[in-house]
């Protein structure tokens, strides 16, 4: 099924979890496997490839390796704050891909089985702006509060300011069903190299993506 | 009848005061006034029936110590409505002879245009179907009360959100125009290369269509359901039918403008022709309608929160790339240059600043005073850019750098 997906989008580096309500429920044939969730799962539910779907993906890679070092990350355990409010921009979006990764819901998540396996609220959309430059998430282990601040700098993404200024020329003429076959070819490989910039290349990625571990408190 | 009613209700409790408004203003016939007598302005009272559009409201006496408001029920009456429906039946039947223009224009210009928008909204409730008011209520509205709407219309002030749809209109219009005089120059022209620069002038004008498309969004996304919750539901739905017509043939319109050579030219003028007359006539009227009638019961129903929700939520959706520059949202393109190496700043600062628009701005954040930069912006962009620090030191120094 995959196969079907430009290529690069099957090279980016999966996310393993673990899944105890699956296990719990007997969803798997053996004991705590482990479940890998890949960008084309991503695109699938977000229904195409940008890099807001790139950079959700990466925050959300990003945030895991600093909560877990050591460890598979366990879905379900890990609640999530979107600096930014539901319908602002792209954090709305950006917090779908974070909930079909992690299984943090907001209000319509699961309630739970008796006092465990709730997913209901673990995502949580907060007006308040940490850095004005950047867009801002957090992500917290239930177990023991190890917290990660993940910065996202949507405008340091280097990116050819020709090739940008091409793309917006090229989507009208998408958008209205004019663009010629070489146009549309031509808007897809600009649209796509930004996002294998992204995944892939990881360009300049300490400038525009920034993670900060938090103190534990108890 | 023209029956007077008095409620003096001075000096009475706040529960006591509404026992005796609400059932007196309810109980009102078409035609019947209500003088209330208060000893305070009542103005929330005033916006709340205005708001229902179907009252009459002025002031007998304003002050000091005694307010009288004279409540009269204007709202259109069976009769009205029932004179409405056998207009609609003639205009069906027969299409507008001057004799329905002048019942329409007698039955039309005793009502005003909320009360207008209003009845119909319940003729629609009652059955008759969008499409039969689109196409001849709403036009023998325009032929028979454009001056006396036009008179009446009220005008808001940048960045008003109806200022900025007015504004945006102005510019649709423009377009109009030039597509107008292009459609009739082109019957004498024989092939594509004979066009010359109406071919350019038929894209430019194609391109600004489909950029008007924001206007509509933020019509049907914000403006239109905030009237529905003050369910005003049937004028916003006459509109957005009108734009899926028109999204259609400005799809065409752009198509055939950024194409031509895919068609065959006689094939292609016949289009643009019968496109260009479409839109020249159906969208200048529906921006009247708007104008003058929709925007019109907005202003009366809508308070002064809902237009700051509204002003919002439009920049949000965004803007057109004509709309005039003070009533959207400034865009602003931010660059941090604090974490990168002194070589590469420069470098970036130009490369963010060629991809700006005009109207556009750059906000850069730097650990130093960027005043080199200053001058060689004045050496390079002189008139072409405004330079405005935000904060100068001691730690990080903002610049905002605006392409005019």
């Amino acid at each position: 099924m995959s196969a079907i997906f430009t290529d690069f989008l099957r090279e980016v580096e999966p996310i393993r979890f673990r899944e105890p309500l699956a296990e719990t429920l007997g969803a798997f044939k053996t004991e705590k496997p482990i479940l890998e969730y890949t960008f084309i799962d991503a695109v699938k539910m977000a229904g195409h490839a940008c890099p807001t779907v790139a950079g959700a993906y990466l925050s959300c890679q990003q945030a895991l390796k600093g909560l877990y070092p050591d460890e598979i990350p366990v879905r379900g355990e890990i609640a999530i704050t979107v600096y930014g409010e539901p319908d602002e921009g792209v954090y709305g979006v950006m917090a779908q891909v974070f909930s079909l990764l992690t299984g943090a819901a907001a209000a319509t998540g699961f309630r739970g089985l008796g006092h465990r396996f709730k997913r209901k609220d673990l995502l949580k959309f907060s007006p308040q702006k940490i850095d004005p430059q950047a867009m801002c998430f957090e992500f917290r282990r239930l177990d023991n509060n190890r917290t990660v601040l993940v910065k996202f700098y949507p405008q340091q993404i280097p990116f050819p300011a020709d090739k940008a200024r091409r793309l917006g020329e090229l989507l009208e003429g998408i958008l209205w069903e004019a663009a010629k076959k070489e146009e549309k070819k031509e808007f897809q490989d600009l649209w796509m190299e930004k996002v294998e910039d992204m995944l892939i290349k990881r360009k300049e990625i300490d400038r525009w993506l920034k993670l900060e571990l938090k103190e534990v408190s108890k | 009848m023209n029956a007077v009613k008095t409620i003096d209700i001075k000096g009475l409790g706040h529960g006591e005061k509404e026992g005796l408004i609400f059932p007196s203003v309810e109980g009102l016939a078409a035609n019947e006034t209500l003088r209330i007598v208060v000893e305070f302005n009542p103005v929330p009272l005033v916006y709340m029936l205005k708001a229902q559009g179907e009252f009459e409201i002025s002031y007998e006496k304003e002050g000091p110590d005694e307010w009288i408001l004279n409540v009269h029920r204007i709202a259109p009456g069976e009769d009205k409505k029932e004179q409405f429906k056998e207009l609609l039946t003639e205009l069906k039947e027969g299409g507008a002879s001057e004799e329905t223009k002048k019942k329409a224009k007698a039955l039309l210009q005793a009502v005003d245009a909320t009360s207008l928008g209003i009845m119909e909204q319940e003729l629609i409730r009652e059955g008759v179907s969008h499409d039969e008011i689109r196409k001849s209520l709403c036009d023998i509205h325009l032929e028979v009360l454009r001056d006396s709407l036009v008179s009446k219309r009220q005008e808001v002030s940048a960045p008003h959100p109806i200022n900025t749809f007015m504004e945006e209109h102005k510019i649709i219009v423009n377009s109009l125009h030039e597509l107008s005089s292009l459609v009739e120059r082109l019957p004498a022209i024989t092939s594509l290369a004979a066009m010359g620069e109406d071919r350019e002038k038929l894209k430019d004008i194609a391109h600004h269509l489909v950029e008007s498309e924001s206007h509509h969004q933020r019509e049907e996304e914000v403006l239109f359901p905030e009237l529905e919750r003050h369910d005003i539901v049937e004028p916003p739905a006459i509109m957005k039918l009108d734009h899926v017509e028109f999204r259609k043939r400005k799809q065409e319109l752009y198509q055939l403008a950024y194409n031509p050579q895919d068609y065959d030219f006689s094939q292609f003028k016949t289009r643009v022709i019968e496109l260009g007359e479409y839109l020249s006539k159906e969208l200048e009227s529906h921006i009247f309608k708007e104008d003058n009638i929709l925007y019109q019961i907005a202003l009366q129903v809508l308070n002064a929160e809902e237009w700051e929700k509204i002003h919002r939520e439009c920049d949000k959706v965004g803007y057109c790339c004509f709309t005039p520059g003070d009533q959207k949202k400034e865009e602003i393109m931010e660059l941090d240059l604090r974490a990168m190496p002194p070589f590469e700043r420069h470098e970036k600062i130009f490369e963010l600043w060629d991809a700006l628009k005009p109207g556009e701005t750059l906000r850069i954040t730097n650990d130093h005073d960027p005043k080199p930069l200053h001058y060689q912006f004045e050496a390079e962009y002189k008139g072409q850019y405004q330079w405005e620090y935000e904060q100068q030191g001691p730690k990080d120094w903002v610049v905002k750098i605006k392409k005019v």
